[in-house]
């Protein structure tokens, strides 16, 4: 079987090169390349891109942030997975924003980090309540384009309240992989309506 | 003798199609021109785009990666950016899809559609007023009517468009105005004029360090010097325009490029060489459509081939091209290519055969020029038309110097109304303070604005610390966090079997827990009852769920909204955090029911099914049960604590109005 590619873009090399390791060591994973600047990832993302990215936020010469958001302009298909210290981080959601389709604790156990792994490349994507509730007040501001389905408004409201996935998949009767996979959806609604915005801020100005 | 007016024609032509070029190469460089993109990269990026103006410049820049081998798709992707800029009304994008629509269509002689596209496009860039588009689209009306061979209108386009481009334009259009002027003179036989302007186009070209247009401007020279008779000159330039056109890989400027070389040895008459170069040729001319070139060169190879004596690959290579040139009615190589068999028939002992392509010839050429006696008619004509125009250049330089004259007293005018509106700017202001003095005269209204000037400025300091003091503790989350998770990537490393290795990282982890909650109070975002709630529900749920005890948690209707201080949140947040540690570290309890609710106080109770607080605990718990009271005493609540089938712990807080 064609083995998952990933990369990893850290500038810390301990972490780098102990994520590096885990991946590694997973089962039908392999790491294709590291970066320790946003200037060298930018570049070597867009050519050899991996299937899934590791991505670091604060980095020497710029943001994770700024690379996802040029990566996707430049149509690039790589899943983005933010690595964060602080889950409830502006940070974080503005990377949800920007086209990341998940993120990662820097802190939690490895397994956990294969775990997450395998889940964002099976289209599932983790959310914490605070991130559930700027995404909640994204939607609202917005116009109503790229309306949420009620089910991911559900989803949605549950989260904010802080409730856990195994807790919503209880009360909805569905599983927590179908969970995983509306957060997902509804982190590409958000990267579609933060697109629209911000091509609706170049040109309504030329209107 | 009929050879030569063969070559004269389609030097004519040439040098249109190395116009188109210019043109081509002319305008788009003005808008970017790229090519040698990755054509797949390009359209996948397009599939993903929303209809909108970005949509429609690339879909031209997809075009052009397409025009010099494939013009039919070229022309799909122009087309297609048509429609997308008539539906957003983006008239730039019109102009854009006019300019390099017509470039294909003149390199396939469709000059009459060109015209009517490039009319509407000076109509459209006026309207707008987009001075940058109005140059290049009153150029290119000009090069079409050339290409028409109507010298009159070509002459009155060029002279609109060049004061704009003298005034502010580039250097690039400068060479190209130069360029096209070089054709015009050429067409009109003047070499001199013609070989002046070429050379001028040459200088701005190398000056702007251009390949494209220095390349046409190589051939325009070359072309004009073989005019004046300076063949093996003229091989040079044509040499350093067919290198120049490799190295930009330009299909239509290599062609046209080979084509002069084959024709400049073809006058020298050297068979050997040309031939070479018609070879070469050929392909080229196939591939951007070219039929004129197609049929030219074909007859060119023939003719070395006859020369050199192999008079059966030249008749093997003279039936393909007869073929050929009655197909796309090429009559002038047709007539030619008839002759040049005829002879070829004799050389191979065939008379009869020789007798009849003579004849076709003749009847061709009885229908493309009726004896010399026409042609003598046709040169008298050319040489008055010839004076007819010198004289019309003379009276559009006549009427260049009269709209010289003319945008001077613009100048004038322009310079009288800047003066005046200073004049009425300088009046507005005036009175302006005026008004500002009297009003400052009113006491009241001075003190007034004073006090709210400071409050103004006292609020700007108190954010400005604000800010500063967000910024610090971010700062110094952030290396903190980075150095914790370093530090815990470290204690990994050290392997599983060393027991500190694993303490130190346990602590990280830990305080990175602790850092986590810490930004989660910071945040000014979370200071609402329903953030708290959503927090401590999410944190205990997690709590309980690791520790493996079943858990219930009831939210009874809260006022959500309420807002609520950093200091509230964090007692009462780690007022619960401690109380569910003691239940699982102490209660050996394996359910817990945790419930919110508020009525006008916030109440929390935490339930378990323990043994209850036995005197062996006491001591244990006691810190932790004296820090619960100290923080709901200093959000002036209590705590109460009761045992019946395990322990209840309730805290009840008033809420801040």
């Amino acid at each position: 079987m064609e083995k998952i590619t990933v990369s990893i873009v850290e500038d810390i090399p301990e972490i780098r090169e102990g994520v590096r390791f885990i991946i590694n060591q997973t089962r039908n994973f392999s790491c294709l390349s590291v970066y320790d600047n946003a200037g060298d990832a930018c570049r070597g993302l867009l050519a050899e891109p991996p299937q899934l990215a590791i991505m670091d936020i604060s980095l020497p010469d710029g943001t994770g942030l700024d690379c996802i958001r040029k990566l996707r302009a430049a149509g690039s298909a790589i899943q983005f997975m933010v690595f964060t210290i602080y889950e409830d981080s502006d940070q974080v959601f503005e990377a949800l924003s920007a086209g990341a389709s998940g993120y990662l604790l820097k802190n939690a156990a490895p397994e956990k980090i294969t775990e997450a792994l395998k889940e964002l490349y099976d289209g599932g994507s983790p959310m914490s309540a605070s991130i559930a509730r700027k995404v909640v007040n994204s939607f609202r501001a917005s116009e109503e384009q790229n309306k949420l389905s009620a089910r991911e408004v559900e989803v949605l409201g549950l989260l904010a309240k802080g409730f856990l996935y195994k807790e919503i998949a209880a009360q909805l009767f569905i599983s927590t992989g179908t969970i995983r996979q509306h957060i997902h959806h509804i982190y590409e609604k958000l990267h579609v309506q933060n697109r629209t915005e911000a091509v609706n801020k170049v040109f309504g100005k030329q209107g | 003798m009929g050879l030569r007016n063969v070559i004269t024609i389609i030097k004519i032509l040439r040098g249109a199609i190395s116009m188109a070029a210019l043109l081509t190469v002319s305008l788009a460089a003005n808008a970017q021109m790229q090519v040698g993109l990755n054509k797949d990269s390009l359209k996948r990026v397009l599939s993903k785009m929303p209809d909108d103006t970005l949509k429609a410049r690339m879909l031209i820049t997809l075009g052009q990666q397409y025009e010099s081998n494939r013009p039919d798709s070229a022309v799909y992707y122009y087309k297609l950016c048509d429609q997308l800029s008539r539906q957003l009304h983006y008239s730039f994008g019109t102009l854009r899809y006019i300019s390099n629509y017509t470039a294909v269509l003149n390199v396939q002689g469709r000059f009459d559609e060109s015209l009517q596209l490039n009319l509407r496009a000076v109509e459209i860039s006026r309207k707008e007023g987009l001075k940058q588009e109005l140059v290049k689209a009153l150029m290119n009306t000009g090069a079409v009517y050339q290409y028409k061979e109507d010298y009159a209108r070509a002459i009155s386009y060029y002279l609109q468009a060049l004061p704009l481009i003298e005034a502010g334009g580039s250097i690039q259009n400068l060479s190209f105005a130069y360029g096209n002027l070089c054709g015009l003179y050429r067409s009109i036989k003047q070499t001199d004029k013609a070989l002046f302007y070429a050379r001028l186009a040459l200088k701005y070209a190398e000056k702007n360090n251009d390949p494209y247009a220095t390349t046409a401007a190589c051939i325009n020279i070359g072309n004009a010097l073989k005019d004046g008779g300076k063949i093996t000159e003229s091989i040079n330039y044509l040499q350093r325009a067919h290198l120049l056109a490799l190295s930009i890989n330009d299909n239509n400027y290599q062609e046209t490029a080979l084509i002069g070389i084959a024709d400049a040895y073809l006058q020298l008459k050297q068979p050997g060489r040309y031939i070479g170069f018609f070879r070469q040729a050929l392909p080229l001319a196939e591939a951007i459509g070219d039929v004129s070139g197609q049929a030219y060169s074909l007859s060119g190879i023939c003719m070395g081939l006859f020369w050199q004596k192999q008079y059966r690959e030249a008749e093997t290579r003279l039936t393909s091209g007869i073929r050929f040139a009655k197909q796309h009615d090429q009559k002038e190589v047709l007539s030619q290519m008839l002759l040049l068999m005829s002879d070829v028939q004799i050389a191979l002992g065939k008379a009869d055969h020789s007798q009849a392509y003579r004849s076709q010839y003749d009847s061709v050429s009885n229908i493309l020029l009726n004896a010399p006696l026409l042609k003598n008619i046709q040169e008298l004509e050319t040489k008055y038309g010839l004076a007819k125009k010198q004289k019309e250049v003379l009276e559009k330089n006549l009427l260049l110097a009269k709209k010289e004259r003319e945008a001077q007293r613009q100048r004038q005018w322009l310079i009288a109304a800047t003066a005046g509106i200073a004049l009425l700017v300088m009046l507005v202001v005036l009175g302006y303070r005026y008004y500002r003095q009297k009003q400052n005269l009113n006491q009241k209204a001075l003190q007034v604005l004073k006090a709210e000037q400071e409050s103004e400025r006292l609020k700007a300091v108190i954010e400005g610390e604000q800010q500063e003091r967000r910024r610090i503790s971010r700062e110094m989350h952030d290396d903190m966090g980075a150095g914790l998770t370093r530090m815990l990537f470290l204690s990994r490393a050290m392997g599983t079997q060393n027991d500190m290795a694993d303490k130190i990282g346990a602590t990280a982890e830990d305080l990175i827990k602790k850092m986590n909650e810490v930004i989660w109070t910071m945040n000014d975002e979370e200071d609402t009852l329903d953030s708290l709630i959503a927090y401590i529900r999410s944190t205990s749920a997690e709590m309980l769920e690791n520790a493996g005890l079943e858990y219930n948690i009831t939210i009874n209707e809260t006022k959500g909204a309420t807002p609520l201080n950093r200091e509230f949140r964090r007692n009462i947040y780690l007022a619960v955090k401690e109380a569910l540690h003691n239940v699982i570290k102490h209660a050996e309890a394996s359910g817990v029911q945790i419930t919110l609710s508020n009525n006008g106080d916030l109440e929390i109770m935490v339930r378990d099914n323990g043994k209850g607080i036995s005197n062996e605990v006491k001591p244990r718990i006691g810190n932790g049960m004296k820090n619960m009271r100290k923080r709901m005493e200093q959000l002036g609540g209590r705590i109460e604590v009761s045992h019946e089938q395990g322990t209840c712990i309730r805290f009840v807080v008033p809420l801040p109005v």
